[in-house]
């Protein structure tokens, strides 16, 4: 088997069988975007390596919970970790909320560079969002934002923002509505998985020490 | 309101992980039934899963495709010692059946025993173990064969004031003695000195684990045999000892956690 081109799929399957290989050939594909999502959300490098590890041994004791005909791989996988990411931002939410970076407490992804660390297809998936972020109402983006990369409800994102829970149900069906509009067809499943697989930017496995990319690293 | 209009109203809301629980649970239920309503959701979901590329992109640290590869690697050798085993003793379906009607009888008769048995072994063992060997990590191979994958757990380690940068995790199983420790970011130690791990019981008895070694990025992994099952210790230490290991913890506590 080529894993360097096999189909994310193919290389699930192969889990089953307890392959190493393929369990290393993901990790190397999406390591670093569940990596980073759940770094976005905790912010502690510690327990986002633990998280990030436990997604990926997840997969590797129980293969068959990815359904590969509802939908395509990494969005499985990436909502995997965003379960686990709001499950622990839910635990701790009455401890701390050290989350806000932006106004309002909205993590701020829109204006951030680029990293020229990434591979062409996953730089142009994020730019992609990202414009397709920016096209939001503020206030849409902020609900979608403080939802998603924050765990807050809706109940909380109303109580922080002061606006009444309606409103807030409201932004978040039009900002996503919008989005759909916007990104339909950029994670479709007629994709070629075992091209896109193929090129995401392999996480460095060689000696040297983790290098971190730096927002604004360009 | 459990119909698709369910669906069109808080769809949205359920890719993005805000609903509660009983509007959760009502949307689930309801996609259950209705296919159309989950391709619905699955889109949703598709959606809100690309909001997880728009964030920088960090490299995560090298201990974690090691540490991911290693508790793999320990899965894989227990899994096909069991299989192996399994096969030897019972071809085909009647696997199922044994399979069945042993679990009870395991059960209880574990439970009995491990309950008879386990306040005897403890006092009768020296009142602390010798240590065990070093390993490194060419050493590695797989856990003990009675180790149950699908009853393993995995425990978070946390460092102490003496190296708050330090973690790791203990996969274990608590009706087996064989567990795994794998831990990060230690401090380097000189030669004459070695980590080692201790078993703590509900009673406060410690039980040498075992000592291990780390590299220059102060990752580390460790076999432990314990002299019970896991089930009987409550929590684990880490403390800095001489490389030969120490009868009872000296140094200072560097690792640790609760089971």
């Amino acid at each position: 088997m080529d894993y360097a081109q096999a189909r994310d799929e193919e290389l699930v399957e192969r889990l089953a069988d307890r392959d190493e290989r393929a369990l290393e050939r993901l990790y190397e594909r999406y390591g670093r975007a569940v990596y980073s999502l759940v770094l976005k959300m905790l912010r502690e490098p510690a327990q986002a390596e633990e998280i990030a590890q436990e997604v990926f041994l997840k997969l590797w004791r129980r293969p068959s919970s990815y359904m590969a005909g509802r939908g395509t791989f990494s969005t499985w996988l990436l909502s995997v970790a965003h379960h686990r990411a709001v499950d622990e931002l839910r635990a701790r939410r009455h401890e701390t909320l050290p989350l806000a970076d932006g106004a309002n407490g909205t993590p701020e992804l829109v204006d951030e560079a680029l990293d020229l660390a990434d591979h062409a297809w996953l730089r142009e998936q994020r730019t992609a969002v990202r414009q397709a972020l920016a096209t939001l109402p503020v206030s849409q983006r902020q609900a979608i934002e403080m939802a998603y990369f924050m765990g807050l409800t809706q109940r909380e994102i109303a109580d922080r923002l002061g606006e009444p829970l309606g409103t807030i149900k409201t932004r978040m069906r039009l900002g996503m509505q919008k989005l759909r509009g916007c990104l339909d067809g950029l994670n479709g499943h007629d994709a070629d998985q075992a091209a896109l697989g193929a090129v995401v930017a392999p996480v460095a496995t060689s000696s040297g020490g983790a290098a971190e990319v730096h927002d604004g690293d360009v | 309101m459990a119909t698709c209009e369910l669906i069109a109203d808080l769809g949205e809301g359920y890719a993005l992980g805000v609903l509660g629980p009983e509007e959760l649970d009502a949307v689930e239920r309801h996609a259950d039934a209705c296919p159309r309503c989950r391709e619905v959701l699955d889109r949703h979901v598709e959606v809100a899963a690309l909001l997880a590329l728009a964030v920088p992109q960090r490299e995560p640290p090298q201990s974690l495709a090691r540490s991911l590869m290693a508790a793999a690697r320990g899965d894989t050798t227990t899994a096909e010692r069991q299989e192996a085993w399994w096969r030897r003793a019972l071809p085909g379906s009647a696997r199922i059946a044994w399979g069945l009607a042993s679990f009870a009888s395991l059960l209880c008769s574990a439970s009995l025993a491990w309950a008879l048995n386990l306040e005897s072994r403890l006092q009768t063992q020296p009142a602390m173990l010798a240590p065990a060997a070093s390993v490194s990590p060419s050493d590695y191979g797989g856990m003990g064969p009675g180790f149950a994958l699908e009853r393993a757990q995995m425990h978070r380690l946390v460092g102490s004031d003496a190296a708050p940068e330090a973690r790791g995790w203990i996969y274990t199983d608590p009706q087996d003695a064989n567990a795994l420790l794998v831990a990060y970011k230690l401090p380097p130690l000189p030669p004459d000195k070695a980590y080692q791990l201790w078993l703590v019981t509900p009673t406060q008895q410690r039980y040498s684990g075992g000592v291990f070694s780390v590299d220059a990025e102060g990752y580390g992994w460790l076999k432990i045999k314990a002299p019970a099952t896991f089930g009987s210790v409550a929590r684990v230490g880490i403390t800095v000892e001489p490389r030969a290991g120490s009868p009872g913890p000296t140094g200072q506590r560097v690792l640790g956690g609760d089971l």
